[in-house]
């Protein structure tokens, strides 16, 4: 039989686990995306050298296109978590705080339906793209799946990160992640 | 219902989504959602997924991810402080002194970075406690930074222009050149304002320095360089017609990582953190432009931007009437929304109305642009506001009435290019076939 406090124990080590499971993933899809960023500088200057030397690099067209594609779909978790995607939040800020939390509410549920949507979809796109063996042209003729896979993935985890802030906010007394990014102004930096 | 019921509608719940604080790209996706659904009977989710993969697995996208990347590789360079005592020693002696290097610094910095508010950062982190150091007087230092910030958007690599030749189906290099003129003509103005202002503010203007000997001027401005030889390398490239942007891009980061490797800035951690900012930077526009594609199609469905454009064909507006609707429209909607949405709003809904005024698509970029950069200094929300609020601590509306003759000066420069629209379309009409 367990005291009060050993649950209480148990219940803050499922929680923690649950967000060191979650922030990993995160950085996983992050970390991915960062590669896919990098290896469309390596295939076009791979490219650029090639054509100095006398070689091609096959189909580095498709493979810099759908790494533009991966990349940006998988860093999309990542990017919420550190309010970098743009909103509009000049009424927001001026909400007080109570009214504030029920807006975040709507936001991030909207925000979730929209992205589960968009899920579904794109996994279907996929799905057929299996199916029919969609391939790219050029020379060495990508299944168009595999691209496709990286963006369906990288909604998955948006939409769980979404989530993952909907139930923080509705839940805790705690901010979502994002806000941190926003109020220093990551975004409006970028552009 | 009729069109314009529709249309009207249409931007009510656009406005509700966006104005309560939902993600942009994913208030466009619902939109262009609540449109499909509400008034056609066209399969939606395959649209949906069709169109989100059609408009992010190209090729033209490529430079974008790449630009931002080179431009977060520069941010964190030594560049901010070699381009202050490069430029420094050779303007001291004109009226409004030191205060140039802001535009000179903007305008060099904005020929290898795309975006406008890196730009007014990169610059003003070295140039405003110098400045401020020998008693310039804060508001024309806050201004002319604020106002040059926004030639990051005009001189190419440009991340705007990038977003609206993509979403309007136009050549990237075509635009890239298109904007070199106008940035030009901008730094002209901007420079002629300071020189008028300090003719006429002379008390406030502290004495020009010892002006240092002719050589040690060029050993000053030899570290710039390597600067100087990235924007030929990318321009260059692009305006010969050797590289095509996205291998421009690519030559553009291999550069900024040799360069900033070669100044002793280049740590392992300073790399991660502008390859995280570039990739969070890439997604986020990459996935408002995911969402973009999506409400075009949408649109199309709906058949409001061909109901527009008939309706312009109709009234017999001139071109001129509709450019000066569309200024006043774009600077309203500016105030309250960033320049990415404006340009992918105008793409999924205005464009086939530009085209039937006969308006060129490609002035028209860099006339979009000439607004969006009003946008970014008009408040409540204007992100170059917003950064020189960060680096001076002072409020936004201060920042805002300083900045203000600097937004003229951009209202001017619109009205130069409706006048003389070559200043767009010339130098792109003499590239080379590609």
């Amino acid at each position: 039989m367990m005291t009060d406090k050993r649950r209480g124990t148990a219940r803050r080590f499922r929680r923690t686990s649950m967000r060191k499971l979650l922030n990993g993933l995160y950085i996983i899809s992050g970390v991915l995306a960062a590669l896919f960023l990098v290896l469309i500088a390596v295939v076009v200057l791979a490219q650029i050298i090639g054509r100095f030397f006398g070689f091609i690099v096959p189909s580095a067209t498709e493979i810099a296109g759908f790494s533009v594609a991966t990349s940006a779909f998988l860093a999309l978790a990542p990017t919420l978590q550190h309010g970098a995607h743009i909103r509009v939040t000049l009424i927001l800020e001026q909400l007080p705080q109570r009214i504030h939390r029920w807006v975040e509410v709507w936001c991030l549920g909207a925000a979730l339906v929209l992205s589960l949507y968009y899920t579904r979809w794109v996994i279907n796109l996929f799905v057929n793209s299996m199916r029919f063996g969609d391939v790219s042209p050029g020379l060495l003729a990508i299944p168009l799946w595999i691209p496709q896979l990286g963006m369906a993935i990288g909604l998955a985890i948006f939409s769980i990160a979404l989530l993952d802030n909907l139930v923080i906010v509705l839940f805790t007394n705690r901010e979502p992640a994002y806000r941190a990014g926003e109020q220093a102004g990551t975004a409006e930096d970028s552009i | 219902m009729s069109v314009v019921d529709i249309g009207l509608l249409l931007m009510l719940v656009l406005f509700l989504l966006l104005g309560s604080g939902i993600w942009v790209a994913l208030s466009l996706l619902g939109v262009g959602l609540f449109a499909i659904f509400s008034f056609t009977s066209a399969p939606v989710g395959m649209i949906m997924g069709t169109s989100a993969w059609g408009s992010v697995s190209s090729w033209s996208l490529a430079p974008l991810p790449l630009f931002i990347w080179m431009g977060e590789i520069l941010f964190r360079s030594r560049l901010s402080e070699d381009m202050y005592t490069g430029l420094a020693p050779w303007l001291n002696r004109i009226p409004g002194g030191l205060i140039h290097t802001n535009v000179l610094g903007c305008g060099i910095f904005a020929a290898v970075s795309g975006s406008s508010a890196a730009t007014a950062a990169t610059i003003g982190r070295m140039s405003i406690p110098e400045l401020r150091k020998r008693g310039y007087p804060e508001q024309i230092v806050i201004g002319s930074l604020a106002g040059s910030g926004t030639l990051g958007l005009l001189i190419p690599p440009s991340i705007i222009l990038i977003v609206y030749g993509v979403s309007a189906q136009l050549s990237i290099g075509r635009l890239f050149i298109a904007g070199v003129l106008p940035g030009i003509l901008l730094i002209g103005l901007f420079m002629g304002y300071i020189m008028l202002w300090a003719l006429r503010n002379r008390e406030h203007i502290p004495p020009p320095e010892q002006s240092l000997p002719i050589l040690e001027r060029l050993r000053r401005s030899g570290r710039l360089i390597p600067v100087i030889g990235l924007i030929i390398g990318v321009i260059g490239s692009i305006y010969a017609g050797v590289a095509t942007p996205t291998e421009a891009a690519a030559i553009g980061v291999a550069g900024a990582l040799l360069l900033s490797a070669l100044t002793g800035s280049l740590t392992w951690s300073a790399f991660v953190d502008g390859l995280k900012g570039a990739t969070h930077t890439s997604c986020m526009i990459v996935f408002i432009l995911a969402g973009a594609s999506f409400l075009t199609v949408a649109m199309g469905y709906t058949g409001i931007p061909r109901h527009l454009a008939e309706l312009i064909d109709a009234l017999g507006l001139s071109p001129y009437a509709l450019i000066a609707a569309l200024t006043v429209f774009f600077v309203i909607l500016g105030c309250f929304i960033d320049g990415i949405s404006i340009v992918v709003l105008t793409a999924s809904i205005l464009l086939p109305m530009v085209q039937q005024a006969g308006i060129d698509l490609l002035w028209f970029g860099v006339f979009l642009v000439l607004v969006v950069e009003m946008a970014q200094i008009t408040p409540p929300v204007g992100f170059n506001l917003f950064v020189l609020q960060g680096l001076t601590g002072k409020n936004i509306f201060r920042v805002a009435t300083a900045t203000f003759p600097f937004f003229l000066l951009l209202v001017v420069a619109v009205i130069m290019i409706v006048i003389f629209p070559g200043l767009a379309t010339w130098l792109p009409q003499q590239m080379s076939g590609r």
